[in-house]
């Protein structure tokens, strides 16, 4: 079990870096997959199974297929090589690093499993959403709600 | 130890049944069509054809094409595979009679046969033709957009058992959900035309339209590569007509004699139920003509859709008041 999760780990973490790192952008898409699914597999380590599903079929299936999709469609950047120039490396890779330590300073509670629940941890994350976190969770759902309603005025230009 | 060898027998047969899928849809097709079908090869009936072809296909030379991407090339005919082999996990025929009972069996089945779509994907790219690659965009298409009002049918019955659980859903089935009223009826009727498209199948086969797309996504495939698209794709349509026995049809339940072991007569059950339904898709797919692709989709986004949010609308309040 342990050599398993080991596996998936590298995997996971190697193709994420491979996301970014990789020149072609449909295999960048391809690598993002694999980030996700492997990701996705490692919520099936924590015990939550829901969630770790869930991704597989929302992200794999859904979201990097349209991904794929769109890469596919503009013909012109998938021809060219990517070329990314990041002009100021320290500055951008400080950034990185914060937003890194923000993150897990707002995960670590979610991380935390509440004491009194039994060993079947599956649909944890939707009662930690559902009692904790319950504002955040709306606010953030209506901020993608006008992200949505956003993205389709900027992309219909009648 | 136990379950990996149950696991390696429920797979035999599970791809045992699968090869003779393929020849029991040539049969019924040529009913269809007023012909005979398969004869010769192991005669009356024709019934070693399928062995033949999985002779014959793994014998074939195993051809990748000068230009093609070879990793993703190589890597998507077993993706596509084991996506559609995976699914037969969590399907239990009979009591106690499981690979495994996962907690969330359901979203488990469409979180794994959504890496065959994945897959699919990347075939259609790494073949480098543009036959394959506009095959794979329609595949693509028609599956995100059928896929919806696939699960949002599934989710009634989830929601009437309440439990995600497989053998949780055949528990709860005292009448079988396809005999609910009304949002029964619709979500299995729903369930039987979205899981038709998608298998790429008849009225809804645009991605492998033969005449104008020469066959499919697997156009550059041969040999055993192109064995596995075959299979998977069967395989994924028994395990469909499985799924959609479990939820609607009650399962492995039924009426039996109190003779010889229980589970034998369970298997024989969903047997015969899965049977039903692979008929309903056979038939479905012999008897009707392709439908064009944006019509296809606009039946999918404008019509089964809204019918079957407001029919899972509709079952959530019936599991709230009866």
């Amino acid at each position: 079990m342990k050599i398993i999760f080991w596996i998936i780990f590298i995997i996971t973490g190697l193709s994420g870096l491979m996301t970014v790192l990789t020149k072609d952008l449909f295999r960048s898409a391809i690598y993002l997959g694999i980030t996700l699914l492997g990701s996705g597999l490692l919520y099936l380590f924590l015990g939550y199974d829901f969630i770790g599903w869930t991704q597989i079929l929302v992200y794999v299936g859904g979201i990097v297929l349209l991904m794929i999709f769109t890469i596919m469609l503009a013909r012109e950047s998938v021809m060219r090589p990517l070329i990314i120039t990041i002009r100021n490396p320290f500055i951008s890779g400080l950034f990185a690093l914060l937003l890194f330590l923000l993150l897990m300073l707002v995960a670590k509670p979610l991380i935390l499993v509440p004491k009194g629940l039994d060993k079947d941890y599956t649909f944890l994350p939707s009662i930690i959403f559902k009692s904790k976190y319950v504002l955040s969770f709306e606010v953030l759902s209506v901020l993608l709600l006008i992200a949505f309603i956003g993205a389709i005025l900027i992309a219909r230009k009648d | 130890m136990n379950v990996i060898l149950f696991s390696i027998i429920y797979l035999i047969v599970a791809l045992t049944i699968v090869m003779y899928i393929t020849w029991f849809e040539r049969k019924f097709a040529a009913r269809i069509q007023n012909r005979v079908g398969p004869y010769y090869v192991g005669r009356p009936h024709g019934w070693l054809q399928p062995l033949a072809d999985v002779v014959k296909l793994m014998l074939k030379e195993d051809i990748v094409p000068k230009k093609a991407d070879k990793t993703i090339f190589n890597i998507a005919p077993p993706l596509v595979f084991i996506g559609a082999l995976l699914t037969f996990c969590v399907l239990p025929v009979a009591k106690g009679l499981y690979i495994s009972d996962l907690a969330v069996g359901i979203i488990y089945f469409f979180a794994v046969s959504s890496l065959m779509i994945f897959g699919v994907f990347l075939a259609g790219w790494a073949s480098n033709s543009k036959y394959a690659l506009l095959s794979a965009f329609r595949a693509g298409a028609q599956v995100v957009s059928y896929e919806i009002p696939l699960i949002l049918s599934a989710l009634v019955p989830v929601v009437l058992a309440g439990s995600l659980r497989t053998s949780e859903i055949v528990r709860a089935q005292d009448i079988p959900f396809a005999l609910y009223p009304v949002f029964g009826w619709v979500a299995f009727i729903i369930f039987l035309i979205a899981g038709l498209a998608e298998e790429n199948k008849v009225p809804f086969d645009v991605p492998e339209a033969e005449s104008e797309l020469v066959a499919a996504y697997n156009v550059e495939y041969s040999g055993m590569k192109f064995a596995l698209f075959y299979a998977s794709e069967y395989a994924h349509i028994l395990a469909l007509a499985v799924l959609a026995s479990i939820l609607f049809l009650g399962g492995y339940r039924g009426f039996y004699p109190h003779v010889g072991p229980e589970w034998v007569w369970q298997v024989i059950w969903l047997f015969i139920k899965s049977f039903f339904m692979l008929c309903l898709f056979l038939l479905i797919r012999w008897s009707f003509v392709r439908i064009r692709i944006d019509r296809l989709l606009l039946f999918s986004w404008r019509i089964l859709f809204p019918i079957s949010l407001i029919n899972l609308f509709l079952a959530a309040i019936w599991k709230i008041f009866f």
